[in-house]
């Protein structure tokens, strides 16, 4: 893949003058950081490929809507928040496609996630890390989880944050600061053992 | 750096480390105890990102489900055309509050000047109406030499003082200039058409006999009061 200097804006730019092939630099930047968000939110490696393809795809599909005016990482934020959302729904009204137990996967050696890291136990940890994770900001307030995920695993500013979660800067700060308040006092309780 | 900005810092991944946090912890408490109070989970969703930032992410799936060829639908989609224009609309705002702050900004300083101009004219009439002679009080020139006053020259010091003032009989200290004054004479008629004036206490300046003792008569609020 030929590596590109452009930003995220100019890339949208050229996609929408036809140079389609650019649309996999921005797929290259965000994949990792969608695919951990989308994790985390809906405890699934499977589900999670599932948006994050979605995601790419629609963005793709709608870049004639595309405005310069915002960032492109709002708006692919905000189209995946809103497909884990729908996700999930729809995963909750179909009951024969629930997720598999974290912890009972990870400990009969079948790890629903990749099997290409290092070690076993790299992936074993990287399962588990993550199943804490997801059960923990499962636990909070939607918002608060959301507005945790967005600032810590994309690393959006609170500006941004505000805008995908069509909130004042205020309450996106207030959200994030709740939502660690009260996972700090989680982690106190359980000494980190939340599974 | 504001506590807000130690804030934004202290949540960014690699923030905490930052040495203006340091500074800033040094001198706001406040703040040092916020940051060991969360430290366990920013911690931990700090490890957790850096967990899930690592390996291949290539995804040779486990087979636990099938996997997906790539889709799209329709509702898909329209999800993300919502979105778009929902951060524009948002992105118009900004524009659209500053033209209705300058649009209020405009009508409180039309309304301060339309004050302002009525507080000038309001006050250059009042000008033009006081008297100059305030400063030069003939009823304190008089009271100066009070040993030698005569009858005549306490009636000409009444009329003096109540040109200028409009004081009343209850006693108000804080008389005013009144230029017009009409009014404030009315009081002091029955005083001066007395034909006895009583002579001047040469201790004091003032007339003794009947008024002074009419004044220390007790407050009766009903007639035949005892």
């Amino acid at each position: 893949m030929i590596r590109v200097d452009l930003d995220d804006v100019q890339i949208m730019q050229a996609v929408q003058a036809g140079q389609l092939e650019l649309f996999d630099q921005l797929v290259v930047r965000y994949r990792g950081p969608l695919l951990n968000v989308a994790w985390s939110k809906l405890g699934d490696s499977n589900w999670a490929e599932d948006v994050v393809q979605e995601t790419f795809l629609a963005a793709f599909a709608a870049r004639g809507t595309y405005n310069p005016a915002f960032a492109f990482r709002t708006w692919i934020w905000t189209i995946l928040l809103n497909l884990c959302r729908r996700q999930w729904q729809r995963r909750e009204s179909r009951p024969g496609e629930q997720r598999l137990p974290l912890r009972a996967t990870a400990e009969a050696g079948a790890p629903i996630e990749p099997a290409t890291y290092d070690t076993p136990l790299a992936n074993a940890l990287l399962v588990e890390r993550r199943a804490q994770v997801h059960v923990l900001l499962k636990s909070l307030p939607e918002v608060q989880a959301d507005a945790l995920r967005l600032r810590f695993f994309a690393g959006l500013q609170f500006s941004e944050i505000a805008l995908a979660m069509d909130s004042s800067l205020g309450a996106a700060k207030q959200r994030v600061k709740s939502g660690l308040v009260t996972l700090a006092e989680q982690l106190r309780q359980t000494g980190g053992e939340t599974l | 750096m504001n506590c807000d900005t130690a804030f934004d810092l202290m949540t960014e991944p690699h923030g905490s480390r930052s040495g203006a946090l340091a500074q800033h912890f040094d001198s706001c408490p406040r703040c040092r105890r916020m940051q060991e109070a969360l430290s366990p989970a920013l911690d931990f969703l700090v490890e957790g990102n850096e967990f899930g930032s690592t390996g291949d992410r290539s995804h040779a799936t486990s087979g636990a489900y099938p996997a997906h060829e790539p889709f799209v639908t329709t509702e898909t989609v329209q999800i993300a055309r919502q979105a778009s224009a929902h951060l524009a609309a948002l992105g118009e705002m900004p524009r659209a509050q500053v033209a209705r702050l300058t649009a209020r900004a405009a009508k409180y300083a039309a309304a301060f000047a339309a004050g302002l101009l009525l507080a000038v004219v309001l006050f250059s009439q009042r000008d033009g109406s006081t008297p100059a002679a305030d400063a030069a009080c003939t009823r304190r020139e008089a009271w100066r030499d009070d040993a030698s006053r005569t009858t005549d020259q306490i009636q000409a010091l009444v009329h003096s003082c109540a040109v200028c003032h409009s004081a009343s009989p209850a006693g108000n200290d804080q008389s005013t200039i009144n230029p017009a004054g009409h009014r404030s004479w009315d009081w002091l008629v029955p005083l001066l058409e007395q034909k006895n004036q009583q002579p001047v206490d040469d201790a004091v300046g003032l007339p003794t006999g009947p008024m002074i003792a009419a004044r220390e008569e007790p407050f009766r609020m009903y007639a035949g009061d005892a």
